[in-house]
C-alpha cells in the first residue's frame, strides 16, 4: 500500500496532480467553512485556479485556460463586485449548536468516503479509445465542435443568448 | 448656523430611523462636526427605501475632501453614494474661515486691504479694488487718471491669469496634465509683471484708497503691450489643444446644466450666471472704474452647461485682452496716481455697498461706519460662496466623476468661500 | 530553447529555467525603470519642463532612486484593513504578470514557452491580476479605493472581451494560438504583418490594451482627480511598488504581444534587412510601441465618457454623441472628425516638445527678483527713531519693538532698543516700510526663510541689521509719509 503511494507520488504528473486536487479540496472546504463573503470567493477561486491546473495536467490545454480565464478571472471577479455592490450583513451570526448534529455529519460523511472508495476501487475504468493528442487539442476540440456536435452546440448557445438577454431584462427592471 | 440648518432635513430623516442610537442627541450651536458625524451616520442608515424584493445595492457614504485633489484647497463634500450615482450632496465649507470680516473690524481700512489679498489668492487684485471702492465710495474721493488706468490694466490681467488658473486646474480635474503647465507658463508672465509692479507674484496688496501704491515701472506698459498679441496666440493654442477634444467634449456637454430661472434664484453671477444666457456683467451694467470708456463685449451661453462656463471663461479671456489693448493704448503719460486721500482714512458715518465683476461674480463689499479708522461692520459678498449653493442641487444624479466637473466648472477658490 | 522545452524535466533544466527566469526579471525591472524614465523625459519635454535631471547623468537613475526609497519606506498597513487580503493583493496582482511574460517570444530561438494556447495563457493570467487589484482596493477598507477597485473590475469586464475578440481574426488567419507560429505565419516583409489584414482588430486591440494597462484615458481604477489614487491610495512602500511594478511588467508584455501578433515580431521589415538578428528587432518594436502608447495615453486631454456611467453611456451620453456625430457628419466631416480635436491637440503637444524649457534651475541658478520685490526686511536701528508706526500698522503685529533713551544726553528722543518681527506671522505685505518715515525698516529681495524650527522664524534687531543684502533701492513715495502727527 504505501509502495503503491510513493509510486504514485514519485512520478512527477501525479505529484501536480496531488497538489492540484489538494487546493482544490482545501479551497471548497474553506469556501464553505470560512464566514466573510470575500474570502469565500477567494478560496472558490483557489478551486478555479487547481481545476484549471488538473486539466492541463491531463493534456487538456484549451480547456484548462478557459477555466482560468472565465472562471478564476471573469466568474470570481463578478462574484466580488456583486459582493462589493450590496449589503450582506450577519458576518458573525452563529447557529444554535447541536452536538448530535456533528456526529450524524461524522458517520455520514465517513459512510459516503466508503462507498466512493469501493465503488473507485473496483471499478474497471477502461481507456478511451483513441487517447486525445496533448498537442493541439484546440484544433481538435474546434473539429469536433463544428462537425460531430454542431446541433448540441448551436441548441446551446441559442439558450445561452436567451438567457443573456433574460438577464439584461432583470436587470433593466430592477433599474427601472 | 446657516449650514445647521441645512442639513436639518436630512437630520430629520435621521432621527425618524428607530434604530439610531444619537437620533435624540441635540447638539450646540457651535457643534457642527458631532452634528455632521450625526447626519453623516444618519444617511448611511436611513439607507435606500425598502421594497419587495430582498436584494438591495447598498448605499455608500463618502467623504470628498477636505484632502482631496480635486476640492482646489480643504472644501468637503459628503456624498451618499449608489454605486457610481450620487444620491445626495452636503457640502462642508469652513476649513480655511479666518475670520477676515471679523478681524477686519479691528483693522484701520489700509490694513484690511493685504487680508482682501488672501480672501481669493487667484484674484487678489479685484478684490483689493473691491475694498477701496467702497471706502472710497464713503469718503467721495476723486480717484486720478492714471490711477484708474493703472488699477483697470491690473485688474483685467488679473482676470485673465486667474482664468489661466480656472482653465488648468480644471482640465487638471478632468484628467488633462499638460494644460495646466501651458497655462501656467503663460500666468507666469503675468505674475511676473505684477511683481515688477508692486513686488509680489500673489498677494499683491497694490491699490490704496485713493490710488495705487506704486506707478508703473519704465517699460512696464510695453511689456502690458507686447504680452496682448502674445497671450492671443497662445488662446489659440488653448483652443487646438483642448477645445475640441471629443473626449473632452463628451466629458462636459450637458454636464451641470441649469436655466436662467434657477441661476438667477441662487443667486449666481459670473460666467456662472452669464452661462444661461443672462446677460450680467457689471463691467458694463454698473461700470465702475473706467470701463464705461472701453468697447467689450459681454459673452453669454445659452445651454448653461459646463461647457458654456468653460467657453465664456475662454471668451472672458479675449475681451480682458481687448479692454487691455484700448487701455494701453490710452495709458496716460503722467499724472499722480495717489488722490487727495487723508493721511488718516476715517470715513464718515454711514454705509457703502460697492460691488464688481470679479473673474468669479460679482464681489461686493459692504462698509458700515462709525465715523472710526476702522470699519464697524464689514461684509463681502463672495462670489465663490454664493455660487457654490447650487452645487447640492447639481450633483443630485450625477455620476461620481460629474462631481468634479461640476465642481471645477463652479469655479471656486476655498479662502473665498470660508474667508 | 525548443530543446530544453523538450528534455524531460530535471534538476538541470530546473536550474537553467530558474536562471533564465532570474536573468528576465531584471530585464524587466531594467525596462520598467527606463520606461518610467522616459515616460517623464517625454511628458516633460510635453510641458515645457526638462524632466528628471537631478540623479544621475541625466537623471538616469531617478527612477532607481524612487525604487529604493519605496522598498525602504515604512510598510503601513492600516489598523482597520483587512490584513491578509491586503498583504496577498499586490502578490495576486503581481505574480500573473511576470508569469504571462513566459509565453512571449523574443525571437525564433528566444522563449521560455512554447504554449498552443499562449494567447489564452495570456489573457487568462492577466485576468487574475484584476483580482489583486479588486482585493486590494477592497481589503484597504477606504472607500475611495473600494471605488477604484469596482472601476477596475467593471473595466476589466468591458475591455477584456474586445482584447480577446480583436484577436480571433488573426488566430483564425494563422490557425493557431501559439504565438511563436503566429510570428512565423508574417515572415517575408512587413506586408505579410498581420496588421495589414487586420487593421481593426489592431486598432481595437490597442485600444483595448491601452484599457487593460489602466493608463489614461482609461486610468478610471485610479482616477487620480477624483478617486485620489484608487485602488491603491492605502498602500505604501514595497506594496505599492508591486502594483507599480505589475502595471509596467503589464505595459511591457502588451507592448510586446502587439509586436508579436500584428507588427511581425522578430520578422524583419524589408527581405533587405534579412541580417539584422530578431533579437534587435523586438526590443526596438516594443520601444516604438512603448512611444505610441505613451503618445496616445498623453494626447488625450480628458479622459473618455467613462466606461463606469454605465446607463449613462448607453442612454444620455450616447444620445448626446450620436447627435454630436450626426452634426460632425453634417459638416462633411465623417467619422474620423470625431478625432479631429484630438489629433489637434496632438498637434499642439508635438510642437511643444521643441519650445523652449522653462524650468527654473532654482537652487543652482538664483533667482533674480525685481527691484520692488518683497521680500525680508533690513533694519538699520541708527535711522530708527522709535515712532512705532510699523508696529501699529502691521496688520498681523508681527512687529515688537522697545525703545531706550538715548545715550546721547545732548539728543533728545529715544533710539531702539530691541526690534523683533516674527516671521510665523509676517505676511511681507510692506506696509511697515510704507509708513516709516526715516527709511530705518526696508525690503530686501531675499526670500529664503525656511528653517528647521518655527523658533527660528523670529528674528530679532541683529539679525534683521545682518540681512543687508540686496537692499530695496526704490522704496515707495506715492503714500504720504508722517502720518504720525495726524494720528497724534
Amino acid at each position: 500500500m504505501l509502495d503503491r503511494l510513493i509510486g504514485f507520488l514519485s512520478s512527477g504528473e501525479n505529484l501536480v496532480f496531488f497538489v492540484f486536487s489538494l487546493v482544490a479540496i482545501c479551497g471548497a472546504i474553506f469556501m464553505i467553512s470560512l464566514t466573510r463573503v470575500v474570502h469565500m470567493v477567494m478560496a472558490l477561486a483557489l478551486t478555479f485556479l487547481s481545476l484549471g491546473g488538473i486539466y492541463i495536467t491531463l493534456g487538456a490545454e484549451f480547456v484548462g485556460w478557459v477555466q482560468v480565464l472565465i472562471y478564476a478571472g471573469a466568474i470570481t471577479i463578478l462574484m466580488i463586485f456583486g459582493i462589493m455592490m450590496t449589503r450582506h450583513r450577519g458576518e458573525a451570526e452563529t447557529e444554535p449548536q447541536r452536538p448530535w448534529h456533528n456526529g450524524l455529519l461524522l458517520v455520514g460523511a465517513i459512510v459516503l468516503f466508503g462507498i466512493l472508495f469501493y465503488v473507485i476501487q473496483n471499478a474497471t475504468i477502461t481507456p478511451q479509445s483513441a487517447p486525445v493528442d496533448p498537442k493541439d487539442n484546440t484544433l481538435q476540440i474546434g473539429q469536433l465542435l463544428f462537425n460531430q456536435y454542431v446541433i448540441p452546440f448551436e441548441i446551446m448557445s441559442v439558450l445561452l443568448t436567451v438567457a443573456f438577454i433574460g438577464a439584461i431584462v432583470v436587470a433593466k427592471r430592477e433599474e427601472d | 448656523m446657516a449650514q445647521l440648518e441645512r442639513i436639518e432635513p436630512i437630520r430629520e430623516q435621521a432621527e425618524a430611523e428607530p434604530a439610531a442610537g444619537s437620533g435624540q442627541q441635540t447638539f450646540a450651536d457651535g457643534d457642527i462636526s458631532a452634528a455632521y458625524e450625526a447626519t453623516a451616520g444618519g444617511l448611511l442608515r436611513a439607507g435606500p427605501p425598502e421594497s419587495g424584493d430582498g436584494l438591495r445595492t447598498e448605499e455608500l457614504l463618502l467623504n470628498v475632501g477636505p484632502q482631496h485633489p480635486s476640492t482646489h484647497g480643504v472644501f468637503r463634500v459628503i456624498v451618499k453614494l449608489d454605486g457610481e450615482v450620487i444620491r445626495e450632496a452636503i457640502p462642508v465649507m469652513g476649513y480655511l474661515h479666518r475670520g477676515t470680516e471679523k478681524l477686519a473690524e479691528n483693522l484701520n481700512y489700509t490694513q484690511i486691504i493685504p487680508y482682501t489679498d488672501r480672501m481669493d489668492y487667484v484674484s487678489a487684485m479685484t478684490n483689493n479694488y473691491v475694498l477701496v471702492n467702497a471706502v472710497e465710495k464713503m469718503l467721495q474721493l476723486e480717484i486720478p487718471e492714471r490711477a484708474q488706468f493703472l488699477r483697470l490694466i491690473v485688474m483685467e490681467l488679473q482676470r485673465i491669469a486667474s482664468h489661466m488658473v480656472w482653465w488648468g486646474t480644471y482640465l487638471l480635474d478632468i484628467g488633462a496634465m499638460s494644460p495646466f503647465l501651458f497655462a501656467f507658463r503663460d500666468r507666469e508672465i503675468i505674475i511676473n509683471l505684477f511683481n515688477e509692479l508692486c513686488g509680489a507674484r500673489l498677494t499683491y496688496n497694490y491699490m490704496r484708497v485713493g490710488g495705487v501704491k506704486w506707478d508703473a515701472p519704465p517699460g512696464w506698459i510695453d511689456k502690458v503691450r507686447e504680452f496682448i498679441p502674445y497671450m492671443r496666440k497662445k488662446l489659440d493654442e488653448y483652443n487646438n489643444l483642448v477645445s475640441g477634444n471629443e473626449i473632452f467634449l463628451a466629458r462636459i456637454q450637458g454636464i451641470g446644466k441649469y436655466d436662467a430661472q434657477t441661476a438667477i434664484s441662487y443667486g449666481l453671477s459670473g460666467a456662472n450666471l452669464r452661462c444661461t444666457g443672462v446677460s450680467w456683467d457689471l463691467r458694463k451694467d454698473q461700470p465702475y472704474c473706467i470701463y464705461d470708456r472701453f468697447e467689450f463685449d459681454v459673452p453669454v451661453g445659452k445651454n448653461g452647461d459646463c461647457y458654456d462656463r468653460y467657453l465664456l471663461r475662454l471668451e472672458e479671456m479675449r475681451q480682458s485682452l481687448r479692454i487691455l489693448e484700448q487701455a494701453v493704448a490710452q495709458f496716460p503719460d503722467g499724472g499722480d496716481i495717489m488722490g487727495k486721500a487723508p493721511r488718516v482714512i476715517r470715513p464718515p458715518e454711514g454705509e457703502a455697498y460697492a460691488a464688481i465683476e470679479s473673474p468669479r461674480g460679482e464681489i461686493g463689499c459692504y462698509i458700515i461706519s462709525r465715523g472710526k479708522q476702522e470699519p464697524f461692520r464689514l461684509k463681502f459678498r463672495r462670489p465663490s460662496f454664493v455660487n457654490l449653493q447650487i452645487l447640492p442641487k447639481l450633483l443630485v444624479g450625477e455620476t461620481m466623476t460629474n462631481l468634479i466637473t461640476i465642481l471645477g466648472g463652479i469655479d471656486i477658490v476655498v479662502g473665498e468661500v470660508d474667508a | 530553447m525548443m530543446h530544453f522545452l523538450e528534455q524531460p524535466f530535471g534538476w538541470s533544466n530546473f536550474f537553467v529555467f530558474l536562471l533564465l527566469g532570474i536573468v528576465m526579471l531584471l530585464i524587466v525591472l531594467g525596462f520598467v525603470t527606463y520606461a518610467i524614465y522616459f515616460e517623464r523625459k517625454v511628458i516633460g519635454w510635453m510641458q515645457f519642463r526638462i524632466g528628471p535631471n537631478r540623479t544621475g547623468p541625466l537623471g538616469l537613475l531617478q527612477s532607481v532612486a524612487d525604487v529604493t526609497k519605496l522598498l525602504i519606506k515604512e510598510d503601513t498597513i492600516p489598523r482597520k484593513a483587512e490584513r491578509q487580503l491586503f498583504i496577498l493583493a499586490p502578490v495576486i496582482t503581481f505574480i500573473p504578470s511576470f508569469a504571462a511574460i513566459a509565453v512571449l517570444p523574443f525571437a525564433s530561438n528566444l522563449f521560455f514557452a512554447d504554449l498552443d494556447v499562449g494567447i489564452l495563457y495570456y489573457v487568462a493570467l492577466s485576468g487574475i491580476s484584476t483580482i489583486g487589484i479588486v482585493l486590494g482596493g477592497w481589503a484597504s477598507n477606504n472607500k475611495y479605493a473600494l471605488l477604484g477597485g469596482m472601476r477596475s473590475a467593471a473595466q476589466m469586464i468591458s475591455y477584456e472581451v474586445p482584447l480577446v475578440i480583436s484577436v480571433v481574426g488573426i488566430v483564425m488567419m494563422t490557425g493557431t494560438l501559439n504565438l511563436r507560429l503566429i510570428v512565423e505565419g508574417q515572415a517575408g516583409g512587413f506586408w505579410h504583418w498581420n496588421f495589414i489584414p487586420q487593421i481593426i482588430g489592431f486598432v481595437v486591440f490597442v485600444i483595448a490594451g491601452i484599457s487593460e494597462l489602466n493608463r489614461t484615458p482609461f486610468d478610471l481604477p485610479e482616477a487620480e482627480s477624483e478617486l485620489v489614487a484608487g485602488y491603491h491610495v492605502e498602500y505604501s512602500g514595497f506594496r505599492f511598488a508591486f502594483f507599480m511594478l505589475a502595471e509596467y511588467v503589464y505595459v511591457f508584455a502588451i507592448a510586446s504581444l502587439t509586436t508579436v501578433l500584428f507588427l511581425g515580431g522578430w520578422q524583419s521589415p524589408l527581405p533587405v534587412l534579412d541580417f539584422i538578428p530578431g533579437i534587435i528587432l523586438v526590443p526596438a518594436q516594443i520601444f516604438v510601441h512603448r512611444l505610441f502608447l505613451l503618445l496616445a495615453a498623453r494626447d488625450a486631454a480628458a479622459h473618455p465618457d467613462r466606461p463606469a456611467h454605465g446607463s449613462r453611456l448607453a442612454g444620455a451620453a450616447a444620445a448626446r454623441d450620436r447627435q454630436h456625430f450626426r452634426q460632425r457628419d453634417f459638416n462633411g466631416i465623417g467619422g474620423w472628425g470625431r478625432m479631429k480635436g484630438i489629433m489637434k491637440g496632438l498637434g499642439v503637444t508635438f510642437k511643444a516638445m521643441t519650445a523652449k524649457k522653462v524650468t527654473y534651475a532654482y537652487p543652482d541658478v538664483p533667482l533674480e527678483m525685481p527691484d520692488r520685490f518683497r521680500g525680508i526686511q533690513h533694519f538699520e536701528p541708527d535711522k530708527c527713531i522709535v515712532c512705532n508706526m510699523c508696529a501699529k500698522i502691521c496688520p498681523t503685529e508681527c512687529i515688537t519693538l522697545t525703545g531706550k533713551p538715548n545715550p546721547d544726553p545732548e539728543k533728545k528722543g529715544k533710539v531702539i532698543d530691541t526690534y523683533d518681527i516674527n516671521f510665523e506671522i509676517c505676511i511681507l505685505c510692506d506696509l511697515c516700510t510704507e509708513v516709516c518715515p526715516t527709511e530705518a525698516i526696508v525690503m530686501t529681495n531675499n526670500f529664503e526663510l525656511s528653517t528647521y524650527s518655527r523658533d527660528e522664524l523670529f528674528k530679532d534687531m541683529k539679525w534683521l541689521t545682518d540681512n543687508n543684502e540686496n537692499v530695496r533701492k526704490e522704496n515707495n513715495s506715492a503714500a504720504p509719509k508722517g502720518g504720525a502727527k495726524a494720528n497724534a
